[in-house]
């Protein structure tokens, strides 16, 4: 067909004004029209609802099989052992026991062992780590060990503008509120055997968080530690040197603000030793808790969490159950179309 | 007949009916009656150029002007109907996820995807399935539509884009972005989704994964759209979604080498060793295309 634009005249001379007589510039590519009709529909819904069926109750099933026991220490459970019928929570608010570190113990059972590795967490409960001036307010070349002054999105918390003048390190309002409690557990009278060695992004370790040169330096004497810190960045963990400082991996854990306002956060992970072979095994445990952070005046809650994992994950039925959802859904529009594409039989639209 | 009496026919149609008027001519005395009607069709030829100059549309014969109205006329209308719903469409699926969000941030504000990546979205990951979509789309076959006249009638009387289908696929937008969002949060709440019992942290793993199905979704929503897949097609489509993994990998590789996004680094590594981001993008992509494909169909 000949292109549009010309005519028999212009032919010889103007052989360059034709468009040429491509399938793409003339509209002709060789294309599949799919109409989706019922014998091409009906055994999609059969496929997706024959697979995703299986798919969520293996999920399902993998999600049951994890156990967690969630222990909520925020106040009535966390009685403290030194002022009498004080909760530590209404310890840390009065300011009689300013200065004094309230401790609790907190005994529980666990009813099966906990097989495999088992991971410990301390959740968080209707706190904003999303918010969006929390989540700017840190300064990511200054946790490179970099030089130079502190960003401006750390303020309030950038420097030390009250007292000495000099920059915070870390600075910001993320580094500053970093979780302080501390938590072990007994087994009866035997200390559970933990270790916080690779609960951070191995990204994160490796490339984002680095101490500055000089470091014993850098920390106390040209920076100041953040207001709500009690040590300075240099003594999170004075026995390891590559878990100090900026690299300590509980502040990098804590850094990485979550999504939600209930969230967890990795504090050890099981130590699998002599009695913890094999996980945790099943009795009475005591949960001893130094209570440092401060939640009741946003009535935010904190929970000690015991959890093992599955080969996806941790304790979630939602997505097997989406699953099946899913695949049911698929299969009584599969049965229901089925059965009217038979008895009426719905007619095919025409080719085209 | 003058050439203002013949504009003045065309004028008078235009004032007393509520049509679309074209008009087609070939001299110079045609010009004023081109000019005035909504569409203006010139044939360049015998009388010279003046008609075609001051058309919008140049035909080389006269009896171009069916293939002209009955094929281009009705994809061209068809294609420019989709590449403006599709357009709205993808942009409220991914924006309206902000105010979701927002019900989970306290209002503060933040935003759940990274910055660089909202900003690329419109420019490299959904660009060309529209593109696609208005250049390539057709319905038949230019024999068929010849052959079939009364095809015509489908882009005269505004099947393709009036208020009632534009609603409809803003609410279609809507319906994807809360299936896309509220799917992924429940998904990931409990925050560990690795076997190695490491929390995944960050508002913008959440944000990546979502990012994740929501371009899948809106490319796979060109091709249920498309009533023809040429092989660009295909490229537009499945090379829209390689693009934004390549994309990721890349962004997430880059700190702090080159200065730029410190919260998106080793993101592809964490998201992409999760079995809940794949089992996700089976899932979720296919649940919210569900209704869409019945309603196709």
């Amino acid at each position: 067909m000949p292109g549009q634009g010309e005519t028999e005249e212009d032919h010889e001379q103007q052989k360059s004004k034709k468009p040429a007589d491509t399938a793409f510039k003339q509209q002709r590519l060789p294309a599949w029209q799919p109409i989706i009709t019922a014998n091409t529909a009906l055994p999609v819904f059969l496929i997706i609802g024959l697979t995703f069926i299986p798919i969520g109750i293996v999920l399902v099933i993998t999600s049951e099989r994890v156990l967690e026991h969630d222990i909520d220490y925020t106040d009535t459970n966390c009685m403290s052992t030194t002022a009498a019928n004080t909760t530590c929570a209404q310890a840390l608010e009065n300011a009689n026991y300013t200065g004094q570190t309230c401790t609790c113990r907190i005994n529980f059972a666990l009813d099966k062992s906990f097989d495999g590795d088992v991971y410990f967490y301390y959740g968080l409960i209707n706190y904003y780590q999303n918010h969006r001036r929390y989540v700017r307010s840190r300064d990511d070349n200054q946790l490179l060990g970099k030089e130079g002054a502190a960003a401006s999105e750390c303020q309030p918390f950038q420097k030390n503008s009250t007292g000495s003048g000099k920059d915070y390190a870390p600075c910001g309002a993320i580094a500053n509120s970093k979780f302080n409690d501390t938590l072990s557990l007994l087994y009866g009278s035997e200390n559970v055997s933990v270790t916080n060695v690779g609960i951070a992004w191995s990204t994160d370790k490796a490339v984002k968080f680095k101490n500055p040169d000089n470091a014993s330096n850098y920390f106390t004497s040209t920076h100041d530690k953040p207001p709500n810190w009690k040590v300075t960045a240099w003594e999170l963990d004075e026995s390891t040197s590559e878990n100090n400082g900026y690299q300590n991996e509980d502040f990098i854990v804590w850094m990485r603000t979550a999504a939600m306002p209930t969230f967890r956060k990795l504090y050890r992970k099981l130590l699998r030793n002599s009695t913890f072979q094999n996980g945790l095994p099943k009795g009475d445990y005591t949960l001893v808790v130094t209570y440092n952070y401060p939640v009741t005046s946003f009535a935010g809650r904190k929970q000690f969490i015991i959890s093992t994992t599955s080969w996806m994950g941790g304790k979630n039925p939602f997505l097997g159950w989406s699953y099946i959802a899913v695949g049911i859904v698929c299969m009584i529009t599969f049965v229901v179309f089925f059965i009217l594409h038979k008895t009426w039989k719905i007619q095919n639209r025409p080719p085209m | 007949v003058s050439p203002k009496q013949k504009a003045e026919v065309v004028e008078l149609i235009k004032r007393s009916t509520d049509d679309i008027t074209l008009a087609v001519g070939d001299g110079a005395n045609d010009v004023g009656m081109i000019q005035t009607a909504h569409v203006g069709v010139g044939i360049m030829g015998r009388e010279g150029v003046q008609a075609a100059c001051a058309s919008d549309y140049t035909i080389g014969q006269f009896r171009f002007l069916t293939k002209l109205l009955f094929v281009h006329g009705v994809w061209s209308y068809r294609r420019l109907c989709k590449v403006l719903l599709y357009s709205f469409y993808k942009n409220i699926c991914l924006y309206v996820m902000e105010l979701w969000f927002a019900f989970h941030n306290g209002f503060s504000g933040q935003i759940l995807f990274e910055r660089w990546t909202i900003a690329i979205y419109n420019v490299l990951f959904t660009a060309a399935p529209p593109m696609a979509l208005g250049l390539l789309d057709r319905c038949c076959s230019a024999e068929t539509m010849m052959r079939f006249p009364a095809m015509y009638k489908m882009s005269q009387n505004r099947s393709d884009f009036n208020i009632k289908v534009f609603w409809t696929w803003c609410l279609n937008a809507v319906y994807h972005s809360i299936i896309l969002y509220f799917m992924s949060y429940a998904m990931l709440r409990h925050d560990v989704v690795h076997s190695n019992g490491i929390v995944f942290g960050s508002h913008l793993f959440l944000g990546n994964c979502v990012y994740t199905y929501v371009i899948f979704v809106v490319c796979l929503k060109a091709g249920l759209e498309s009533d023809s897949w040429t092989f660009l097609t295909h490229i537009a489509i499945w090379g829209s979604i390689a693009s934004w993994f390549l994309f990721f990998i890349i962004y997430s590789n880059i700190w702090p080498t080159i200065p730029l996004a410190p919260e998106m680094r080793g993101m592809a590594k964490y998201v992409f060793s999760s079995l809940y981001f794949w089992l996700g993008l089976l899932l979720i992509p296919i649940t919210a295309l569900l209704a869409d494909f019945i309603y196709n169909w």
